[in-house]
């Protein structure tokens, strides 16, 4: 599991998912050539994961859809700063660099919960998780899910942001670090601080503990 | 599964819900622990490191149960809901790419021009030190160009220069034509006054209409837009100073009578007077009105300086003229130099210099002005 080459200066052991997609290489390349519909086709691909990401980063459906937006524009814009490597941490990086201008600009906090925009009509874009859970566990993984995207909103920005890109979006720490723009130490910090403050959250509830507990056995 | 069931019999919380809120909060060395945890969770972590926690859980059931903790995070924030896009983001049409690529490019190309022409300008100014020293002593020596001028006199900052310039002035009088330079047409008391030899060369045509050269002639056009035409005047060798230029006799009347009244006159001006430069190099002032003045004593004695300083008198003078004439006042005579009788020798090359640095210095500013507005204009793009 560990790069010998990475061990010795301390480095990452593996980096999960920064190669780059053949696929995703081609359309890039066309879209640089001005071909927009390979460009749309990058945009459905990503779209869900920018929208989710600028979601829970802004916590307002509304606001995450602007910044959604201007992140592919800007995307579009910009293509000729793509350099290889994953294109989603790259179009991550960009929309969580609108995200941050957005919270800083109105020093915005997560003030609606993600439970909310699912039950709103006009923003049922939460799919839940596919599986065959019983009703007593779908009842207490909502719950698990609702204490966890509130103690999300509760993080520092920073911090929220780390772990959503690494935890529940699956950047490794370098893309981590280059989305949001520090080192991967510091990556490293804020990622154990946000688990740990988690952690406190689900071990305050014992149903909290067991929902997961039961998560991880089913993973 | 080990850890997972191990941690459940462990977890103070599991035998009542009472217990349930009562978990430490962590401490500085517990940050430690977990971050080292979860960074050994991910496999972000060396050989050493790895080792080590490893160790540390074998011993430690705090660690294991961190560990596990961190592990139960982890998986439930993998899964929380697919947060699905509300609507399609697809493009509908291509924005705009080049405004703000292109904005960006001149940005940064104007800064780096802005910065060049400061540099420029810096190296300008420290090798022309007789900008500011003309600068300096140009003003007193105004009030004696008017005193030997008429009424309507076009009259103008006298020029002077450093004791460099001096020489030289002096040297390129020695070499005119008798009959043509100031002064060496003058005979005894060599009273001429206010012979004004007015040299203007149309811009960007170096004038050799001008009669004498000096290092001070560039300094009038240090600010080529406040006195479109800039006057270099000779003044009598004991020019008044600024505080008092009214009706300051030219203490040329006392100057003994020499052939070459350059540098009698310069030998003759106190440090702190304005010498006499005779003239000024019309070349280093492309639009410029080159004045040669020479003083009689009775005119410095009688004409009463009604404006005492240069800034004054600048709106007076006419605008830059591309002829040269020569004007007389009190008992002056014509003598004005001929257009094109004197070499300038050194002097041109140090004028040359000394008004290359306004002028970069004027761009410099246009260029950090435009760079500002690039800047305006990219975020405006960006937006």
């Amino acid at each position: 599991m560990t790069d010998p080459a990475n061990a010795a200066s301390g480095g990452p052991a593996t980096v999960r998912g920064a190669t780059s997609d053949p696929a995703v290489d081609a359309l890039v390349t066309r879209a640089r050539a001005g071909d927009m519909t390979a460009f749309n086709t990058l945009v459905l691909r990503f779209q869900d994961g920018v929208y989710g990401l600028t979601l829970r980063m802004l916590g307002d459906p509304a606001a995450a859809e602007d910044a959604t937006q201007d992140a592919f524009i800007r995307a579009w814009q910009r293509l000729e700063t793509y350099r290889g490597g994953s294109f989603r941490a790259w179009l991550f990086t960009i929309a969580a660099n609108r995200a941050r201008d957005e919270l800083r600009r109105h020093s915005r906090r997560p003030t609606r919960s993600l439970d909310e925009a699912r039950d709103d009509p006009d923003h049922a874009d939460i799919d839940p998780p596919d599986s065959a859970p019983t009703a007593h566990e779908v009842l207490e993984q909502s719950e698990l899910r609702q204490a966890l995207e509130a103690a999300l909103r509760a993080l520092p920005d920073d911090w929220r942001e780390v772990v959503v890109l690494a935890d529940v979006q699956g950047l490794d720490y370098v893309e981590v670090a280059a989305v949001t723009g520090v080192a991967v130490g510091t990556v490293k910090s804020r990622l154990s601080r946000a688990r740990g403050r988690l952690r406190e959250v689900i071990r305050n509830s014992p149903e909290l503990f067991e929902a997961a507990g039961r998560l991880t056995d089913r993973r | 599964m080990e850890e997972h069931d191990s941690r459940l019999e462990a977890r103070p919380g599991a035998d009542g819900p009472s217990d349930s809120g009562r978990i430490r909060r962590p401490d500085h060395r517990d940050d430690t622990r977990v971050e080292r945890l979860s960074a050994y969770l991910d496999g972000w972590v060396t050989d050493r490191e790895r080792s080590e926690v490893e160790r540390e859980m074998a011993g430690d059931a705090a660690a294991r149960e961190a560990l596990h903790d961190l592990r139960l995070v982890r998986t439930a924030l993998s899964n929380l809901e697919t947060v699905r896009a509300p609507r399609s983001f697809a493009l509908t049409a291509p924005p705009a790419r080049r405004p703000f690529a292109l904005f960006r490019r001149l940005e940064w190309a104007t800064r780096g021009a802005a910065g060049l022409t400061a540099l420029a300008f810096a190296f300008a100014l420290v090798n022309g030190p007789q900008v500011s020293e003309t600068i300096t002593t140009a003003m007193p020596a105004a009030p004696v160009a008017l005193q030997s001028a008429p009424a309507p006199v076009e009259a103008g900052p006298t020029s002077a220069s450093t004791a460099k310039a001096r020489e030289t002035a002096t040297q390129t009088l020695d070499i005119a034509p008798g009959g043509a330079v100031p002064g060496t047409a003058g005979s005894t008391n060599d009273t001429r006054a206010g012979a004004v030899a007015t040299a203007a060369a149309p811009a960007g045509t170096p004038s050799t209409a001008a009669t004498a050269t000096s290092p001070a002639a560039p300094v009038p056009t240090v600010a080529p837009a406040a006195a479109p035409a800039t006057t270099f005047a000779a003044p009598t060798p004991a020019s008044a100073p600024a505080s008092t230029p009214v009706a300051s006799p030219a203490p040329g009347t006392s100057a003994p009578p020499a052939p070459a009244p350059a540098p009698r006159t310069l030998q003759a001006s106190p440090p702190t007077a304005t010498p006499i430069v005779p003239a000024a190099s019309a070349d280093s002032t492309p639009v410029s009105t080159v004045q040669a003045t020479r003083v009689t004593s009775e005119a410095g004695a009688a004409a009463p300086v009604s404006t005492p300083t240069p800034a004054a008198v600048v709106p007076t003078t006419p605008a830059p003229s591309t002829t040269a004439s020569a004007v007389t006042g009190g008992s002056q005579d014509a003598a004005m130099p001929a257009p094109g009788t004197l070499t300038p020798v050194s002097a041109s090359e140090n004028a040359k210099t000394a008004s290359v640095a306004p002028a970069l210095g004027v761009l410099a500013l246009l260029l950090v002005l435009l760079a500002i507005i690039e800047r305006a204009g990219a975020r405006a793009a960006r937006a």
